[in-house]
Formats: C-alpha cells, sequence, structure tokens
C-alpha cells in the first residue's frame, strides 16, 4: 500500500508540474520578442506592405529601404527555413492582431515547390496548438509531434532544444519589459559566409546538376496562402530574385518549372515578375549562396524591387 | 527501441500478464513476447534466432553423447563452433544486396545501418558459442529445459545488444520463474530504466550533433576544439550503451531476473586494462575466458610474450566482431599497443607510483587512460581512414586553442541558441560524470525514490531530446 501511494504521489505530481511547466513556456514564449509569431500577436505593426517567405527575403530585403522607395510602412514577415504552410500560419497569426496590409510580396522560385528545400517548422507553432487550423497543418506536416501533444508538456519538450533557449530569453524579455525585438522591421541582416565552402558544400550535394521536383504538398500550401490573402483583399504580388548565374547552369529544368510557376500564377490571378536576368546575378560578391544575397546584393535588389513596385504597382492603382 | 512509448506501453503490457499467469506459463510467455518483440521489428531475425538456437541444442547434445561415448566429440565441436562463425561473420560481412556476393567492407565502417540482416545474432551467437565450448570441456551438462534455452538466447530486454549471459548465471534464473510480483524488484526496475532514459535521452542525444558536427568535419575545428569533439563521442558512446544496459537491466528485474552488469564507472579506470574491467564487461569476460587464457595458458612457456600474443588476438577479435574495416582494425592496435606497453612498463610503473603523491598519479592515469580510449575510438567512430587521419591532422593543427570560437565550432554556429545549448549539455554531463556514482547508487535502490525521481523526470522533460529518432549505437554490431 505503501508503495502505491508513493507512486500515486509521484505520477500526480510529475503530471501537475509538468502542467504548470506547459503553461510557464506558454507565457514566456509569447514575451519574447525575438520571436516573430510572439511579437506579431503582441505589437500592432500594421504594415501597409508584409514582405513574406524563407529565409531569402528575410536576408534580402530591408523594410527601412524599401519604405524609401514605396512610401509605404513595411514589415519583413519571412522566416528562415519556411515553406508555404509555415508562411501561410504566420499570415494568419499576423492578421489576429493587426489591420490587413494592402500588400504581400510573396518570393518564389523553383526551390519553392521542391521538399527538399526549406521546411515547416513545428517548434514555430508550440504556443498556438489550441488553434484548430495550427494544429490541424500541424499534424499533418508533424504526425510524430502531433501523437505526443496530449502528454503535459510535450509541445514543448518535443522540440526542447530549439524552445529552451527561447523561454529562457522570454523569460529575460518580460523582466526587462522589453518592447521591441533584436530586429524591430523582421528584417535580419546576412551573416559573412565563405562562399567557397558554401559552394563546395552545393556541389557535394547535388553533384549531378540540380534537378528540380514538383510538390504537390507546397502547391496546395501556396494556393491556400494565396486564396487566404485574397479572401482579406490583400493584393498579392509574387516575385523571384535573382539567382547567381553560375547556379543556374547546373539547373538544367530552372527554366520548365518556372514555367510552371507563371502559369500557376496566372491560375491563382496574381502577378508574378522573375528577377532572374539582372546584371547582379553575374556577379558573384553580390551572393553568398546561390539564392541568398550579401549586404551588397541585397540593397542592388532591393533598390530595383523598389522601383519597380513604385512605378508598375502602387503608381499605376 | 527501448526508447519508445511503444515499448513501455509493451513492457506493462507483458508485465501485468506475466505476473498473473500460472508460473508454468511464464517461461513460454516470456519466450513468445520475446519473438514477438524481435519479429515486430525484423521478422527474419525470429528465423535465424530460433534456427541458430535449435541448432546449438542439437549439437550440444550430440556433443555430450560424443563425450560421454568416447566417440569423436572434436569434430562434432568444431562444426559447431563454425557453422556459428559462418553465420556470425557471414551474415555481417557478405553483402547480398549487392550484385553478386561480396565482402561489405564498407558496412564495417561505422554507421547506424537501416537494414539489419539479423538483429542481436552478434550477442546470442557468443552464447551459444560458450555453451558449446562448456560441454566440451565437460564444465557443464546439455540443457534439458529447451524452452529455459531458447528464451536464454530470445529474452527480450537483453536480445538486441546484451549483455553477453552465461547459462550458468542466466539458465537457473529462468528455471524458477515461480516468485510473486515483487516491489522491491519492481523500485529498482523502473529507476534503473529511468536512468537508462535519461542517459540516452538526455546526455547521449546532447552529445550526439556535437560528435556529429566534429566527425562529419562539418566546422573548422582544429587543436584543442577539435579533441575535445573527439572525446566527447567516447562520453556519448558510454552513455548510450550504458543506458541501453540500465534500460535492459532494469527491465529484467521487473520480472524478477538479474542480468550481468556491462559497465562499472569506465572513465575513473587508471589503465587501459582496468578500463577494460568496466567496460563492456560482458565481451570482455566472454573473450578473456574462452580466448585470452586458453592461449596464454597453450603459450604459458613463451612467458610475456604469451600475454601479447592473447591480447592480439583477443583485440583483433573484438575488432572484426565490431566490423570488418581498416577503422576497427586501427581501434584493436592501438588497444593491442596500450596493453602491450602496460604489460611490459608494469614494474616501473609501479615503482613510480610510489614515488609520487597517490591522488596526484591516480588523477594522472585516470587523465592519460581517458585521452588514450579517446584516441582509440576516434578510428572506432570514423566514418573511414581517411576521416581519422583528417581528424588527427586538424587536432594538431593551428589554433590549438582559440577561444571566441572554441564552443562556436563545436555547436556548428555560435548563436546565442547554440551556446545555450552546448554550455547546458556541458553542464548536464559533467555534472551527471562528476557524481555519477552517487546518482546511481541513489537510483539502483530497491526504495523508490520519489523526490529523486520527479527532480530527474522534470530535468529529463526539459533537457530530453525526443525528435532525433536515433538508434543505439551497439543495434548495428
Amino acid at each position: 500500500m505503501k508503495n502505491i501511494l508513493k507512486l500515486l504521489l509521484l505520477c500526480c505530481s510529475v503530471f501537475l508540474s509538468l502542467f504548470l511547466l506547459e503553461k510557464v513556456y506558454d507565457f514566456l514564449l509569447l514575451q519574447n520578442k525575438n520571436i516573430k509569431a510572439s511579437y506579431i500577436l503582441s505589437e500592432n505593426i500594421n504594415a501597409e506592405v508584409l514582405i513574406h517567405g524563407p529565409c531569402e527575403p528575410l536576408w534580402m530585403l530591408n523594410p527601412t529601404q524599401l519604405d524609401t522607395l514605396i512610401h509605404k510602412k513595411t514589415y519583413n514577415l519571412a522566416l528562415s527555413h519556411s515553406n508555404f504552410a509555415d508562411n501561410y500560419l504566420h499570415l494568419y497569426l499576423y492578421l489576429q492582431n493587426n489591420q490587413k496590409p494592402s500588400h504581400l510580396l510573396l518570393y518564389i522560385t523553383p526551390e519553392s515547390m521542391d521538399e527538399r528545400y526549406n521546411t515547416f517548422n513545428t517548434y514555430r507553432f508550440t504556443p498556438f496548438m489550441k488553434d484548430t487550423l495550427i494544429a490541424n497543418i500541424v499534424k499533418e506536416f508533424d504526425p510524430a509531434y502531433s501523437r505526443w501533444i496530449g502528454f503535459p508538456f510535450m509541445k514543448h519538450a518535443y522540440y526542447g532544444s530549439l524552445i529552451n533557449f527561447k523561454a529562457v530569453q522570454g523569460l529575460k524579455h518580460y523582466a526587462t519589459k522589453k518592447e521591441k525585438p533584436f530586429y524591430p522591421n523582421g528584417y535580419v541582416p546576412p551573416l559573412v559566409q565563405d562562399w567557397q565552402y558554401v559552394m563546395d558544400h552545393f556541389i557535394e550535394l547535388y553533384p549531378n546538376n540540380v534537378e528540380f521536383q514538383w510538390s504537390k504538398r507546397r502547391e496546395k500550401y501556396f494556393r491556400k496562402l494565396i486564396a487566404f490573402a485574397q479572401s482579406q483583399n490583400i493584393e498579392v504580388f509574387l516575385y523571384e530574385a535573382p539567382v547567381y548565374d553560375e547556379a543556374i547552369k547546373v539547373q538544367p529544368n530552372r527554366q520548365e518549372i518556372m514555367g510552371r510557376l507563371h502559369q500557376l500564377a496566372k491560375e491563382v490571378n496574381v502577378p508574378f515578375v522573375a528577377f532572374e536576368n539582372l546584371e547582379m546575378a553575374k556577379d558573384k560578391t553580390n551572393f553568398f549562396s546561390t539564392l541568398n544575397m550579401t549586404v551588397k546584393g541585397a540593397e542592388i535588389f532591393t533598390d530595383t524591387l523598389g522601383r519597380y513596385l513604385q512605378k508598375e504597382v502602387f503608381l499605376k492603382e | 527501441m527501448l526508447v519508445s512509448l511503444a515499448y513501455l506501453v509493451f513492457l506493462s503490457v507483458v508485465l501485468i500478464v506475466f505476473y498473473n499467469i500460472p508460473t508454468s506459463w511464464r517461461l513460454f510467455f516470456l519466450l513468445s513476447v520475446s519473438l514477438l518483440f524481435l519479429g515486430y521489428y525484423h521478422f527474419y531475425s525470429v528465423l535465424f534466432l530460433v534456427g541458430l538456437t535449435a541448432f546449438t541444442l542439437f549439437i550440444g547434445k550430440h556433443l555430450q553423447d560424443s563425450i560421454e561415448k568416447k566417440a569423436a566429440s572434436k569434430t562434432i565441436f568444431y562444426f559447431g563452433l563454425l557453422v556459428h562463425l559462418l553465420f556470425l561473420f557471414g551474415l555481417k560481412y557478405v553483402d547480398v544486396h549487392a550484385q553478386g556476393i561480396g565482402l561489405n567492407i564498407a558496412s564495417g565502417t561505422f554507421q547506424t545501418q537501416t537494414f539489419l540482416v539479423a538483429l542481436g545474432l552478434s550477442f546470442y551467437t557468443l552464447q551459444n558459442i560458450a555453451y558449446l565450448i562448456e560441454i566440451y570441456l565437460g564444465r557443464t551438462k546439455v540443457e534439458k529445459n529447451y524452452l529455459a534455452f531458447f528464451t536464454y538466447n530470445a529474452f527480450f530486454p537483453k536480445l538486441i545488444s546484451g549483455p553477453i549471459e552465461s547459462t550458468r548465471s542466466f539458465l537457473p534464473q529462468l528455471k524458477s520463474l515461480d516468485q510473486s510480483f515483487d516491489w522491491a524488484n519492481f523500485n529498482y526496475g523502473i529507476q534503473r530504466i529511468f536512468m537508462g532514459l535519461f542517459k540516452k535521452m538526455v546526455l547521449a542525444e546532447r552529445l550526439l550533433p556535437l560528435v556529429n558536427n566534429t566527425f562529419g568535419l562539418e566546422t573548422p575545428a582544429t587543436g584543442l576544439t577539435c579533441w575535445v569533439g573527439i572525446c566527447l563521442f567516447t562520453l556519448q558512446l558510454y552513455f548510450d550503451f550504458s543506458g541501453y544496459m540500465d534500460i535492459a537491466l532494469g527491465s529484467a528485474r521487473l520480472f524478477g531476473l538479474k542480468l550481468s552488469e556491462n559497465f562499472n564507472y569506465p572513465f575513473r579506470a587508471t589503465s587501459i586494462a582496468d578500463f577494460w574491467r568496466k567496460w563492456h564487461i560482458t565481451l570482455i569476460n566472454w573473450l578473456t575466458q574462452y580466448l585470452y587464457y586458453p592461449i596464454v595458458y597453450r603459450f604459458r612457456q613463451w612467458k610475456k610474450a604469451s600475454v601479447l600474443l592473447a591480447l592480439t588476438l583477443v583485440f583483433l577479435l573484438s575488432g572484426i566482431w565490431h566490423g570488418i574495416g581498416w577503422t576497427f582494425l586501427l581501434w584493436s592496435f592501438c588497444h593491442i599497443i596500450y596493453l602491450s606497453f602496460e604489460t611490459l612498463t608494469k614494474s616501473y610503473r609501479v615503482r613510480l607510483s610510489q614515488k609520487m603523491p597517490s591522488t596526484f598519479y591516480t588523477f594522472l592515469s585516470i587523465f592519460i587512460t581517458f585521452n588514450l580510449v579517446c584516441l582509440g575510438q576516434l578510428f572506432f567512430r570514423a566514418s573511414s581512414l581517411e576521416n581519422a587521419f583528417d581528424l588527427l591532422k586538424r587536432v594538431f593543427s593551428f589554433p590549438i586553442l582559440e577561444r571566441p570560437t572554441f564552443f562556436a565550432y563545436l555547436a556548428d554556429g555560435g548563436t546565442q541558441e547554440h551556446l545555450f545549448n552546448i554550455y547546458s549539455t556541458f553542464l548536464l554531463v559533467g555534472l551527471f560524470l562528476l557524481f555519477e556514482k552517487r546518482i546511481c547508487q541513489h537510483f539502483f535502490s530497491e526504495n523508490l525514490k520519489v523526490l529523486s525521481l520527479f527532480i530527474g523526470i522534470l530535468l529529463l522533460m526539459i533537457f530530453g531530446i525526443f525528435d532525433s529518432g536515433a538508434q543505439f549505437i551497439y543495434l548495428q554490431f
């Protein structure tokens, strides 16, 4: 009897503590201003133009520079290593606490439709798992995670190494009453990287050229994202930034996929401009990988994009 | 396999049924669930296990008959031995997936294989060989309880990665499964399983990315950083393998069965010989009993040379048992050199120890032993000979110690989050190793330690890695 009581005491105290810990983590993660999902839910950004997509726009488009060209309040909602489902849910969260932007600038490239590039990052949504839409999409992308989340605290513990630091940082932000994130307009300047290392790695990964694949699931979430934006009367503008010229040479079906992207954009009734053949694509110093730009390259492209948008989109409206 | 919710559910169900069926059914029940467990992961492994165990019983019986009749027992014995060795090395290294059949040298290097030809084969073949040797030498009689012998080989907690049990210690336990549920065994069992989960999920899994970064040459780490990365593999392997053992021993204890210990705080070893008395004990015992002693005895007139010969053969076999490849061979050579050196300099080292303060000598011995073991493990873990020498080259490259990037290179980055993770890993591993003996003595108890378990479970939940899906390292051997 004594042993049973001891076991019961252990089980109850563990469950109760984990339940409380889950609530504490939920709270702390929402206090962390450096987590975009938490910041957009706590701050009224109310941008007129939203930049969205994976790491390329995150490290490429500085809203401060873009604002001076298009004269509209811009926020960079892009997230590194994110796919369209990830982007869709972040737009969904953004609109819960912010006015609708007039325009959404969405980065798209053949890599966007290939499952080998970028992914759905479940850990970004752990505090929001009570939301049915989020829970369902998480379940679709990460069924192993979804099986566990009924157990107290498991929704945070499952990706603990990606969560613990953010919770501690949330505690710091809460204690210091921090209001703005480290990157207030969402833009993150690119890190200085060794180009040759990246290129060698690229060649190692794809020794026999890069054959892009088309994922139906990526297409499904691309359509969902566009439909959601359109249902909110947000004008979507699709664009592709320049790709380093040398890389295109080892991508035999790039143009074929680009054709499909143009067709898809037509189907969903959204303009799509590919800025592929700009002079800057020939200069290696503008890139630190085949798609990602250095600060210098990013400034050149932001200027090009800003002028284009001002002339072809905003002035015409 | 043993670190999954499925296993814990399976274990709980088996345990409940085990204590609620007549005692005479228990052995059959344990055998059935063990085969089910094995079949769930790999059906063909069941056929190998049943076939080889039946063959061993058959040969064992004929061997004893021939000994009693003073007939040609040697032929039967060597035939039995040969078949086991053919299965052990044949199945491990003949690549039947390649076009034609050839030696699969490549898979002899360190890698987790997705397809395992026969799970647990390396472990139960050694048990079978030991059984045949014991009969041949007249030290044991043929086992008449076939059900017990099948369960001896198939018992699910120890099936995949050991410990390697002797018939003398484990079979009598299996033949007397009539005990009623015992809280002392239960408490010990769950606490031991918890310790295994903690070692695997918190310590080994947190070290895994650091080790992979180092051995995968993912970072430009040199000098001391690279050496620390190499040393971390030895720690990862220890936590991984001893964690598995804790789960196996804890699971067995829930059924009232005591398996042999495979580790005894190996990082407190003061010499390589001492290390091998504390690391993978059951394998080393097997090799000592059935290879080392017979060779030393056979060549006893050679004096020290017989010891060196025995050491060489034992470690060459141990290397081949782990995998056929140059890296495992070099791992073997490292230990042959270390142990030979220790054998030849024993008297000198004794004199040296008398001239130094004992604490200093012990500390120095532990430090040297650990680093030598890590050097050996570098070859054990390296994906190829080239990889091993690349790493060694890096260790001796400048800068030897570059403080700002020391941790960043290990963590493949250097963001605040990476550093937070690496600091917490070092803190957890460091504290665990420092207080390991106390922690283990506290948890490996027949009394339920409610508060300690409570704290431990919270630590496991906060710092455990749940999403890696990494297998136990020794599963591949």
